[in-house]
């Protein structure tokens, strides 16, 4: 099912730590440990921005919606969280300083409403109707937060840490987070966290522990596949209607990346591994 | 940064999973020791860590470990303390913990006459702990775990007389074994063959010091060594493949003797040590740099990593405290491993891309389309005709199921008008009947224009399909048929009843003889001119046609009458229920009791009676009849076709699609028989729209995205998913892009543009850089400046012109779109009201302020460019032969920097010049950003604009073209279409 196409030259001149495709699949954001964004444009198949953002790896970057035009934040080892816009450059239009490392960033589906997830376990929200001014800050969190991820309408938000949880905070009327389901199945690091991009309580996480786990969330977060995948699991891409679902594993510097399709009830078996 | 604090001037971390913030802390005093179990939870605000469990040794503890062995007798593993009076005792951490009387399990004795200074469990055999002291031992316990096995490493003795300091397994091959005495000698065991095979000193040591010794836990061959030496505190790297020297030696940074080592288990390029200086060292020997430097107020004796909590290590002081503090996240330049991810991937439409550690290519790939059943060409190739009629035809060509066939049969002869269409596909042939009347009667009834068509058919009657149904079922239903139409008939026709019950006791009667019975009342009453009496005579005895006759001679009324009391009293199920309504013109009542599985005879017969305008209503009718009698849906929906009724049409249809291709014949239908439908409906919209959704979910998920724009074309405009959708699959990037753009209008971006606004930035290090390949239309940096300028001269003119209007309110992406919009000679907008302009840029720098740039932070630490000490003199002992001692060069010095920092270097060089107009230029930029804005903001009140006339353009179009054929591909239903493209 899955061919090779062509092969994109990042530009990086170290590891790439994250890649985002923007809403309609134009162009390929990626970051990396050189402190530098590239953007390359698929369809003219050039690279077409180069944004040196900081002397320090970046970890995660994260596009807008296209209603606020072609809008990137990205996140430092460094602690610095910045914001920026395609004009005729790419213009750097806010920033926030966190004192230790931040981790994972990602935009509420359709909102500039930006989460972020630190080293010290901190959740950073950043909102464009407030100038960018710190929303909210709290421990949600022990230790390291690995990933995050926003549900499709928003309304929730998942963490993984270190501390081996995932934690589901429910956004209501007046935007105070409140902890909704804590899950525990992890028996290691939670390294990634993911809604299904059509189902707003379905969530898979993966971790040091090599499981992937799907749950579901109802009045309890209910478990209802765990996938084996033996080594660590990095990061969980689902495509864009979510029938598809990539793990990305690395143990010992041998990487494993396998592409699962949806069965029934959200199960997902094996298609394709590469 | 300092987490939790506790006592002990050792300790030793879990290295269970479940159990990873534990950690044993021995904590020694006059009278003995005591071992303490250590939890802490780093959430907690508390900066002591809770004892769960403690063992009491009566002898000072002076080495420590702890290994998961034997799981199922031993669930935490055990803990192995060496003592100063030369034993060592295993400890059961499991029953430590629970507080049981005994934990101790073993005694390892006899092994020194002084201290244990060294122990370490085997990871691959955990029955196998390697001890120092006076030499190096083994104790196996796999056999008996109170009296283990205890044997030397092998013969000869490296160390001779010289007091063992470390001992460690090697990571990888686990029969070898490596130790360090105070003599600076560092051996390397096999014990396969019980024999050195390798050692290395140097020569700079003297006795009486501790030398600390780790192996690689990535690279076999290589050794860390630490030297608790005033003189020369270093932390070498060996490799055994290279013996003249240490590869990499970290010096001059411990101001005092290294005597801890920690090699970092979740990222091994990092190794601690700590110093009788009181510091805390990180080191990176793959980029040979020091990661972390932290200077405590404590000389250090022990440290280690936590095996299982990254960043997280512990460290006891020599009088007796220990920490738990973490590695400074973020404020270095080196990220540890457990932050960066190795891999990641990301999905647009059929791509994914993926990338893998230590490759700067981004490989992406192709999913294919996949089509079970070749559902969605054909879906394609229905969609792609033209006109409604064409895609009927299309179907009813095409092999079905016999279900299918016949709804697209019904939908035909209903888009066709066409009354014989009707009959036919209700399974009469006009022609078929007319030839048997004339084959019966000997007369013809055939309309002209049918008399040339063939004549000597064979009559044949057309198989129908209808459901079946048991004897029993049908029985019953006739009775409860019979039984309703009776009721219906008693509330109706109460004034008649009686009349009807004399009628119906009659026997028929047959009598020639005009003078005699029944006919001779009839005669008298006709003579006597008493026309009524004589009817109901002639009813009475069966003398339909006589009554009839007579009564239609008389009036109207009496012949209305009399017709109604004939049908009424018939008992012959078809004249009472099915000619009666005909003659009576009530075809609605035909509908209501005619025999349900012969209802095409019904919409038939329905169809010929004068009343066609209740045809719809009728067929409707019995639809219901099927669902509430029988729940018979596909009779039902056939009804609904031909009742035209959508709504009903989908009601049924909505419940079937559970497989693809349900639910792609069903929305085929539904798109047709939306068309004619004569019921406005937003039932009809709603389930419509979920259908359409449901199968542009499908199409997508199979990469058929011509398909899914194809359905979504015919959702209804208030669907604002559907809208999304439709938008993605127009823009988005994806094969089927060039061909939707071909034969679809671009439809309105359905979201609202909102603004970005500016926070605060700080210019520190970020600057927006041109892309190193740019296209060649792009304007060179001077032009981009003047641009601006006489942008700014624009903005300033229309703000003075319009002091209301919005500098920056909506915000187009799309911007070659923008000229083509403008140029349209539209007049403007109304404008809208706005938001405030976006605030200034706060914190520009001053341009005579010195940035911090990128070379002053790549430049390297000072110790980094001395990597090697000049006067190095490591010795080389072979195993062997007696140490003839040499001195070795030093290898030659690696390169002092990699050539990246040249590059980065190359690529900030062309930002100098034009980094010193940075802030006019950032407020340039701004302001052309917000110019920009405005402009977008514009041309977005001319698109709304632009669309309003555009829907009443169509609305126009719509009511001139009536119920005819829709232009293709577009359907009357979807939005008003964007402005016609401008040549």
């Amino acid at each position: 099912m899955l061919t090779e196409n062509i092969q994109i030259n990042s530009g990086h001149s170290s590891m790439i730590h994250d890649i985002k495709y923007d809403y309609y699949g134009d162009k390929l954001a990626s970051c990396g440990s050189d402190g530098y964004i590239n953007v390359y444009d698929v369809s003219k198949k050039q690279q077409v921005a180069q944004i040196k953002i900081r002397d320090s790896p970046l970890f995660s970057l994260s596009w807008s919606h296209p209603r606020f035009g072609n809008v990137i934040a990205t996140s430092s080892y460094d602690g610095e969280i910045s914001i920026f816009k395609e004009q005729k450059d790419w213009m750097k239009i806010a920033c926030f300083q966190n004192e230790g490392s931040v981790n994972c960033v990602q935009f509420m589906p359709r909102e500039l409403f930006l989460a972020c997830g630190t080293s010290d376990g901190f959740v950073i929200l950043l909102d464009n109707n407030k100038n960018w001014d710190l929303d909210n800050k709290w421990q949600a969190h022990e230790s390291t937060i690995h990933g995050l991820c926003w549900n499709q309408d928003g309304s929730l938000l998942a963490t993984c840490s270190a501390d081996k949880q995932i934690k589901i905070w429910e956004f209501t009327n007046n935007n105070k987070p409140q902890l909704k389901y804590t899950i525990k199945s992890h028996l290691d690091v939670v390294k990634d966290v993911q809604f299904h991009p059509l189902e707003n309580n379905i969530l898979v996480s993966g971790g040091d522990d090599g499981k992937l786990r799907i749950h579901k969330l109802e009045d309890d977060a209910v478990e209802i596949q765990v996938i084996d995948y033996h080594i660590t699991i990095w990061r969980i891409t689902f495509n864009m209607l979510g029938n598809l679902l990539t793990i990305n594993g690395e143990s010992n510097g041998q990487s494993k990346v396998q592409t699962l399709k949806q069965e029934n009830n959200f199960q997902y078996g094996t298609i394709d591994c590469y | 940064m300092l987490l939790k604090t506790t006592q002990g001037s050792m300790s030793v971390w879990s290295n269970l999973k479940s159990q990873s913030n534990l950690l044993v802390t021995a904590v020694n005093d006059q009278w003995g020791s005591q071992l303490q179990f250590n939890s802490f939870n780093l959430g907690q605000k508390n900066t002591s860590t809770s004892i769960i469990g403690t063992v009491t040794s009566k002898d000072a503890v002076s080495c420590l470990a702890w290994e998961n062995f034997a799981p199922e007798t031993y669930p935490m593993g055990l803990v192995a303390a060496g003592t100063t009076e030369g034993y060592v005792a295993l400890y059961d951490a499991n029953s430590a913990i629970n507080q049981e009387e005994e934990s101790c399990v073993s005694i390892i004795d006899q092994l020194y006459e002084g201290p244990v200074t060294a122990i370490e469990f085997n990871e691959f055999k955990p029955n196998l702990i390697a001890l120092g002291g006076q030499d190096v031992l083994i104790a196996d316990i796999v056999k008996d775990i109170q009296n283990p096995s205890v044997f030397g490493p092998g013969n000869p003795n490296l160390h001779e007389d010289s007091s063992i300091t470390a001992v460690s397994w090697n990571k990888k091959i686990l029969h070898i074994l490596a130790s360090a005495s105070q003599n600076g000698l560092t051996g390397v065991w096999d014990l396969r063959n019980n024999k050195p095979i390798f050692s290395f000193q140097d020569s700079s040591a003297v006795s009486n010091k501790k030398v600390s010794l780790l192996w690689n836990p990535e690279i076999p061959t290589q050794i860390a060594v630490a030297y608790d030496d005033e003189r020369a505190p270093e932390l070498q790297i060996w490799d055994l493949r290279n013996p003249q020297g240490p590869s990499i030696v970290f010096s001059q940074v411990h101001r005092s003797g290294i005597n801890s080592l920690s090699w970092c288990p979740n990222d091994h390029s990092l190794l601690l040590t700590g110093g009788r200086d009181g510091q805390v060292v990180c080191w990176n020997y793959k980029t040979q740099s020091v990661v972390s430097q932290e200077q405590l107020d404590f000389e250090i004796a022990d440290l280690k990593w936590s095996k299982r909590v990254t960043s997280v290590y512990s460290i006891s002081s020599v009088d007796g405290q220990t920490s738990i503090r973490s590695l400074p996240s973020g404020k270095e330049g080196y990220a540890p491993k457990w932050l960066k991810p190795p891999v990641g991937s990301a999905y647009a439409f059929d791509q994914l891309a993926s990338f893998k550690e230590n490759n700067s290519a981004i490989q992406t790939y192709q999913i294919g389309k996949s089509d079970p059943d070749n559902i969605f060409e054909s879906f394609n190739a229905f969609c792609s005709v033209d006109a409604e009629q064409n895609r009927i035809q299309l179907e009813m060509e095409k092999q079905h199921d016999q279900q299918y066939t016949q709804y697209w049969k019904l939908i035909n002869s209903v888009q066709k008008e066409d009354k014989k269409e009707y009959l036919s596909t209700l399974g009469f042939s006009v022609q078929e009947i007319t030839q048997q009347t004339e084959n019966y009667t000997g007369k013809r009834h055939a309309k002209k224009d049918d008399q040339n068509k063939k004549k000597n058919q064979v009559p044949q009657r057309p198989a129908i399909d209808f459901a079946t149904i048991t004897d029993q079922d049908a029985d019953s239903f006739f009775n409860d048929l019979t039984n309703q139409s009776l009721n219906k008939q008693q509330q109706t026709n109460t004034s008649r009843n009686q009349d009807v019950e004399i009628f119906q006791s009659e026997q028929v009667s047959k009598n020639t003889n005009w003078n005699v019975g029944v006919e001779k009342i009839i005669k008298d009453n006709l003579i006597v001119g008493n026309y009524e009496g004589a009817i109901d005579c002639a009813l009475k005895c069966g003398r339909s046609a006589e009554a009839l006759l007579l009564a239609y001679s008389q009036s109207k009324e009496i012949f209305e009458q009399t017709m109604s009391t004939f049908l009424t009293t018939q008992t012959d199920y078809f004249l009472k229920n099915v000619l009666k309504h005909i003659v009576l013109k009530h075809p609605d009542e035909i509908a209501k009791n005619y025999e349900l599985n012969t209802w095409k005879e019904c919409a038939a017969m329905v169809l010929n009676s004068d009343n066609t305008g209740q045809f719809h209503k009728i067929m409707e009718q019995v639809g219901d009849r099927f669902i509430a009698e029988r729940k018979d849906e596909f009779n039902a929906l056939q009804c609904y076709i031909l009742a035209m009724n959508g709504e009903k049409c989908i009601k049924i249809l909505v419940n079937h699609n559970n497989s693809l291709k349900e639910l792609t014949e069903a929305i085929k239908l539904l798109i047709v028989i939306q068309e004619y439908s004569l019921t406005e409906s937003d039932v009809f919209d709603r389930l419509f729209d979920g259908l359409i959704l449901k199968f542009a979910n499908y199409a997508i998920q199979h990469n058929q995205y011509l398909s899914a724009a194809y359905a979504l074309n015919f959702s209804s405009p208030d669907c604002q998913r559907a809208l999304e959708l439709l938008d993605l699959l127009y823009k988005g990037n994806h094969k089927d892009r060039n061909i939707i753009q071909k034969i679809m209008e671009k439809p309105a971006f359905p979201f609202k543009y909102e603004q970005i606004k500016m926070g605060i930035v700080k210019q520190t290090q970020a600057q927006p850089v041109h892309a190193p390949n740019q296209p060649v239309s792009r304007p060179t940096r001077p032009a981009v400046n003047q641009h601006q300028h006489q942008e700014d001269h624009n903005v300033r003119q229309q703000v003075q012109q319009n002091p209301n209007s919005n500098t920056a309110a909506i915000n187009n992406p799309f911007g070659p779109n923008v000229a083509k919009v403008v140029d349209d000679p539209v007049p403007p907008p109304n404008r809208r009201q706005v938001q405030k302009p976006a605030p200034p840029v706060k914190t520009a720098p001053p341009p005579n302020q010195p940035k911090k740039q990128e070379p002053q932070n790549i430049q390297p630490p000072p110790f980094v460019q001395e990597p090697f000490r000049q006067e190095q003199q490591p010795q080389i002992v072979p195993p062997t032969q007696p140490p003839p001692k040499h001195h070795v060069a030093p290898p030659p010095p690696p390169p002092p920097q990699p050539q990246q920092i040249q590059s980065n270097q190359q690529q900030t060089l062309p930002q100098q010049p034009f980094q010193q107009q940075q802030h006019q230029q950032q407020i340039a930029q701004q302001q052309q950003w917000q110019q920009e804005q405005q402009q977008q903001n514009n041309q977005q009140q001319i698109l709304n604009q632009r669309t309003q006339q555009n829907a009443v353009q169509e609305i126009k179009q719509q009511t001139q073209q009536g119920k005819g054929v829709p232009p293709p591909p577009a359907p009357q239903r979807r939005g008003p279409p964007p402005p016609p493209k401008k040549q």
